[in-house]
């Protein structure tokens, strides 16, 4: 399985918890099935390390990946 | 036409008080020139350029205070409520423009007036009262020396109208503090560019307004419908719901996951403690209620009250939000939120932008850190990072000017004058404004912004890179109906991410102009760019297409560079500041993100080459100015 930690602003998706976990497969289809949309995303760590826009549309996610998401913030 | 001839959404009529001689007058615009100029920064800015000689002392008499609404404000729609306060900055020497929220632009359109013009200097503090087409020079004397809410609450009493909107200065302004701003309902701010001095300089200390008189909108049934649906929609768009819960407080757990939150000033990304700033427990421990603005149901305002220890927080000042919570908090390396809410209370009570605030505290102690500073330069203070009780007292003493407060209310440039030593090297400027606390490695659009910015280095400049990184977004199909096509990562910098700036920079322009919110509209806010549209056609009969309101913008930005360029400014003024150029030090982007100058010039030279300006000099070429209907300012 893969963990993946929302980030305060994205744990509407998940009942309000701070962990989740869901099976392993790709990056797009996982956020898919949280209902998190791109719109939402700031910051994606993959085991601690960043991952950019483009790179997540390819990502795959094994078991044992832990994804950190937080929101996206733009200003003000 | 007559004076009392109005337009859909503004009346072509503005305001003049000349404090010197005591007289007011009425004036109207020409017929076409909302449409042109679209009010705000540009509508002042017009006044500036043919009113103001050059190379006038910012806090001389002859400096104007123009207080511009757009030309929607105060419409009864969402995120319209805006205006703009312009003249020239005693901060940077070039043009001072912030725009405001609340409620007292729109009253001003209430007394029949698109925008205010106060000229020369009172020989005692006074204040203006206008109402109805008219208006009051009062004596201000009994509230010289008074911070915000009581100089406000006795001039409501005074005037015997408890709902006056009354736009003000503190101690600060007063003091000539040269980041000190201007607050309308105690939460709502003009806050850069030392907006507040130049009032200050005037003798002036409010101008508070009360008007019933009722504006004019084209098609009210449809400017109805909007907001009725906009209100009951905005929260299903993940922005607009983000907006609500958390206003920008949401910006220090995002900023600090990223190694991005300025801590220190800038020395670190990553303030210990600094899970005590987060939103979440913003909203546990200090929230009590939301604030919003005239006639918008996102209530992005935040509104604490806190009673610890020593510590009280007045309500009425409302909360910090996301620039506050770093700028005196994690940037002066304070963890503690209920010190940060005090340091906001007393911002806004004394009158002061938290920014550059934050920033010149930030920078002495870093100098007095570096023994560039020492207890004799700082009346015996010890100056250090995390040291609420010191925070504290300094925002009291740089309000009054008191001791090493004289120094801190310079700012950071002109403070690294005064210190020498090669202090320069700490300070992050733009133009002699302090930077916003947004890391640009992490975003390089709103590098470009806080480079080519006409107020110094700002924030607001354009939507940031990160509404505008993948294509099958909400965000980037509305930016599609803008003209952008391609996506561009947050950290890369290119041609595609230059071309997208010039676009969303006009579309922010034009809506900061117009009265428009940073906050309301796509691709940052929650409203589709054609239901923008259709409101703006509503509110004001023009039948309007985005590629006008682009060069709106364009013009905008046009008249501002014209400007800054006649004060002396140059293509060398849009610098990237070092600290850009250094690798990102804490997070998970350690070790990478430094900007490379060169390359970075490059992209700035190619904003220059799509923004129709020369790439030598950084001017408008006179073919685009003459494009955009400047002639008269060549």
């Amino acid at each position: 399985m893969v963990t993946i930690r929302l980030a305060v602003g994205l744990r509407h998706h998940s009942d309000g918890k701070e962990e989740v976990w869901v099976e392993a497969g790709g990056f797009d289809a996982v956020v898919k099935k949280l209902r998190i949309a791109h719109d939402e995303m700031g910051m994606v760590l993959v085991n601690d390390r960043p991952v950019d826009s483009r790179e997540r549309r390819e990502l795959i996610l094994n078991d044992d990946d832990v994804v950190d998401i937080y929101p996206i913030f733009g200003g003000g | 036409m007559t004076a009392e001839t109005a337009y859909g959404g503004y009346w072509n009529r503005i305001l003049r008080v000349n404090l010197t001689d005591g007289s007011h007058r009425i004036e109207e615009l020409d017929d076409g020139f909302m449409r042109t100029y679209l009010g705000g920064r540009s509508l002042g800015l017009f006044f500036l350029l043919k009113e103001t000689a050059p190379n006038i002392d910012p806090l001389s008499p002859e400096n104007l205070l123009i207080l511009a609404n757009g030309a929607l404000t105060g419409a009864p729609g969402p995120a319209i409520p805006r205006f703009t306060a312009v003249a020239k900055s005693p901060l940077t020497g070039g043009l001072a423009a912030s725009e405001a929220g609340g409620f007292w632009g729109p009253e001003l359109k209430f007394a029949g007036f698109d925008a205010l013009i106060v000229e020369g200097r009172s020989e005692s503090p006074v204040y203006l009262w206008v109402t109805n087409d008219t208006v009051e020079i009062r004596s201000a004397d009994s509230i010289w020396g008074m911070g915000a809410k009581p100089a406000q609450e006795s001039i409501r009493e005074e005037v015997g109208e408890k709902r006056a909107r009354v736009l003000i200065i503190g101690q600060a302004g007063e003091n000539l503090v040269r980041y000190a701003n201007l607050g309308n309902d105690l939460g709502h701010f003009n806050g850069r560019n030392g907006l507040g001095a130049v009032m200050g300089s005037k003798n002036l200390k409010a101008v508070a307004v009360k008007g019933s008189k009722k504006l004019p909108i084209v098609d009210p049934d449809t400017l109805k419908s909007i907001s009725k649906e906009f209100a009951k929609t905005f929260k299903d768009n993940p922005i607009g719901n983000s907006l609500f819960e958390y206003g920008t407080t949401i910006g220090v757990n995002a900023m600090m996951a990223g190694g991005a939150l300025p801590t220190n000033n800038w020395d670190k990304g990553i303030l210990e403690g600094g899970e005590n700033l987060f939103c979440n427990k913003y909203n546990e421990e200090i929230l009590i209620d939301r604030k919003g603005c005239f006639a918008c149901p996102i209530r992005c305002k935040r509104v604490v009250a806190v009673t610890k220890g020593d510590i009280t927080v007045d309500p009425d000042y409302g909360g910090p939000e996301y620039e506050t919570l770093a700028a005196l908090g994690s940037n002066v390396g304070v963890n503690d939120l209920v010190t940060v809410a005090k340091a906001n209370e007393l911002a806004n009570h004394y009158g002061m932008d938290s920014i550059s605030l934050g920033m010149a505290i930030s920078f002495a102690v870093k100098c007095f850190e570096e023994e560039l500073l020492t207890v004799l330069d700082t009346g015996g203070m010890e100056l250090s990072f995390g040291n609420g009780e010191m925070l504290l007292k300094l925002i009291e003493m740089t309000a009054h000017r008191k001791d090493f407060g004289d120094v801190l209310a310079e700012g950071q440039a002109l403070m690294a004058k005064k210190i020498g030593k090669g202090s320069e090297k700490y300070t992050i400027v733009v133009k002699g404004q302090e930077v916003p606390m947004h890391d640009i490695r992490t975003k390089t659009g709103v590098g470009l912004g806080y480079v080519v910015s006409d107020i110094g280095a700002d924030h607001l400049v354009a939507p940031h890179d990160s509404f505008f990184t993948t294509e099958d977004t909400w965000s980037f199909g509305e930016a599609r109906k803008l003209g952008l096509t391609t996506a561009v990562d947050a950290f890369e910098l290119t041609e595609q991410k230059a071309k997208n700036f010039v676009i969303i920079s006009r579309y922010a322009r034009m809506l900061d102009i117009i009265g428009g919110c940073f906050f309301g509209f796509a691709p940052r806010g929650p409203m589709p760019v054609d239901t923008m549209l259709a409101m703006i056609r509503a509110i004001t009969g023009w039948d309007v297409t985005i590629d006008e309101l682009l060069q709106a913008g364009d013009r905008g930005i046009v008249l501002s560079r014209i400007y800054n360029f006649r004060e002396g400014f140059s293509k060398d003024d849009d610098q990237l500041p070092d600290k850009y150029t250094e690798n990102m030090v804490e997070g998970p982007f350690e070790g990478t993100l430094a900007i490379n100058r060169e390359e970075f010039y490059r992209y700035r030279d190619h904003y220059y080459r799509l923004m129709g300006w020369n790439t030598e000099n950084a001017y408008p070429t006179s073919q685009h100015i003459r494009e955009l209907g400047l002639e008269e300012f060549l």
